[in-house]
């Protein structure tokens, strides 16, 4: 997706939830910390939100919600555009617009998942995700945008529709060998970045979906993957006219 | 024009593959279809039966910073809120992202205080020989009591108390300027 001299990519993250028998305690984020200070030198803390919510089961016929708080330390990079999440058993880092490479953004994908193995044992994978997260600007023509004109992946409203609407999101998920790894793909509106255009959000989220079902030193291996399955499906996602806005880099 | 009824109908066709999931397939008679071409597509079940330890595994790959700025600034839009600006001022928020929560909970304060006649307008003052900026959020009224400001001051001492550690620069005022 780098292939882009105006990359839509705003942000792409790569998250390791780890198994419940992985050993972890309070001092692993500041021990990581110790390890990523001299790349990573500003660090913060954030509590994040959480709601499951469990589905009806032959057993019981009421949905089960939970709320889990969890304290999560940030390391970001001098330019704060690159950084590192610690949570319990979770492993992310992410790269905020401008995005680089896929070489330098995989880079900071093995080295945070070597200083976390340097400090834990981790057991298995739970679930690995890899997701870029597009801002799509597209300029309006008669105070509109056509979007089967840039779109592959698109609302589909029928002939007895209305064929104008407002605001939206579609979504999907593609399954990937026999269902161990899920992509989901969404596309919604946004807020536009000026008012001579729309702004639409392309979110490409490739996950593991079955947990154990890789060996833990194959892990950046799977994310490698995961990044080309990615790419495909984003090129997937356009037409010609997105590439000429994206201005595709000549080899 | 073939009329609703002359319409022809779609063949579903429900199939258990090997590892239990239930396919369906949905065929049109290709007269039906205006290009013969057209993919099929087809819905399949890809939780045949629930397993909680696959709970966490298919949700989001969360953690993003890309999240709550791009929520913030549609719940804007949804409030009909003005952004001036808005490259800048999400330029801004992706530098500060801890301002999103700080937003989130000035807004709730503001709409506690204040009846739904207002607009608000989210702006980015700069000022060039300083070059010192701040995100700016400005309440208009149609008419203006005499308290505004008071009642501004309770709800800038709540979020300085709240978030007193916030690196980025935000303030709440008004200019007294009508909506629109």
């Amino acid at each position: 997706m780098a292939k882009y001299n105006n990359s839509p990519i705003i942000e792409s993250i790569c998250e390791f939830r780890f198994t419940e028998d992985t050993n972890w305690d309070i001092t692993v984020p500041g021990l990581i910390f110790e390890d990523v200070k001299t790349e990573y030198p500003h660090k913060e803390q954030r509590t994040t939100q959480e709601i499951s919510i469990s589905p009806l089961t032959a057993e019981s016929n009421k949905m089960k919600s939970q709320i889990k708080k969890s304290d999560i330390a940030v390391f970001y990079k001098e330019d704060k555009r690159s950084l590192i999440q610690i949570g319990p058993r979770i492993l992310s880092t992410s790269r905020l617009k401008p995005y680089n490479t896929w070489a330098s953004f995989k880079s900071q994908i093995a080295y945070a998942f070597e200083k976390l193995s340097g400090r834990v044992e981790p057991k298995g994978c739970q679930r690995i995700g890899l997701r870029y997260i597009n801002r799509i600007n597209i300029p309006m023509e008669q105070n509109k945008v056509i979007l089967e004109n840039y779109f592959e992946f698109r609302p589909y409203c029928g002939p007895k529709l209305p064929q104008s609407h407002g605001d939206f999101i579609v979504g999907c998920i593609f399954p990937y060998y026999d269902g161990r790894d899920l992509c989901k793909v969404e596309l919604r509106d946004a807020a536009p970045e000026n008012k001579d255009s729309l702004s639409f959000l392309l979110s490409i989220d490739y996950f593991l979906a079955k947990p154990r079902s890789i060996p833990i030193d194959k892990s950046v291996e799977w994310v490698e993957n995961a990044h080309t399955e990615i790419e495909t499906l984003f090129e997937g996602c356009i037409l010609p006219p997105l590439r000429e806005i994206f201005e595709e880099a000549k080899e | 024009m073939a009329s609703l009824m002359s319409r022809p109908l779609p063949v579903i066709r429900l199939i258990e593959d090997e590892g239990s999931s239930l396919i369906s397939e949905v065929y049109w008679p290709d007269s039906y279809l205006s290009n013969s071409d057209t993919p099929r597509y087809e819905v399949i079940n890809l939780e045949p039966e629930y397993d909680s330890t696959q709970e966490e595994a298919s949700s989001s790959t969360g953690g993003t910073i890309s999240g709550p700025i791009e929520g913030i600034l549609r719940h804007f839009r949804f409030l009909n809120a003005t952004v001036i600006s808005p490259f800048k001022v999400r330029d801004y928020l992706y530098r500060y992202p801890e301002l999103v929560e700080l937003l989130e909970y000035v807004v709730q304060k503001v709409y506690d205080h204040f009846n739904s006649d207002i607009q608000l307008s989210l702006e980015m003052y700069h000022d060039k020989e300083t070059l010192y900026e701040s995100l700016i959020l400005y309440i208009r009224q149609y008419e203006y009591s005499e308290n505004i400001m008071n009642v501004i001051k309770e709800i800038r001492r709540g979020y300085r108390q709240k978030f007193p550690k916030n690196v980025g620069n935000f303030l709440l005022t008004t200019d007294f300027h009508l909506p629109g």
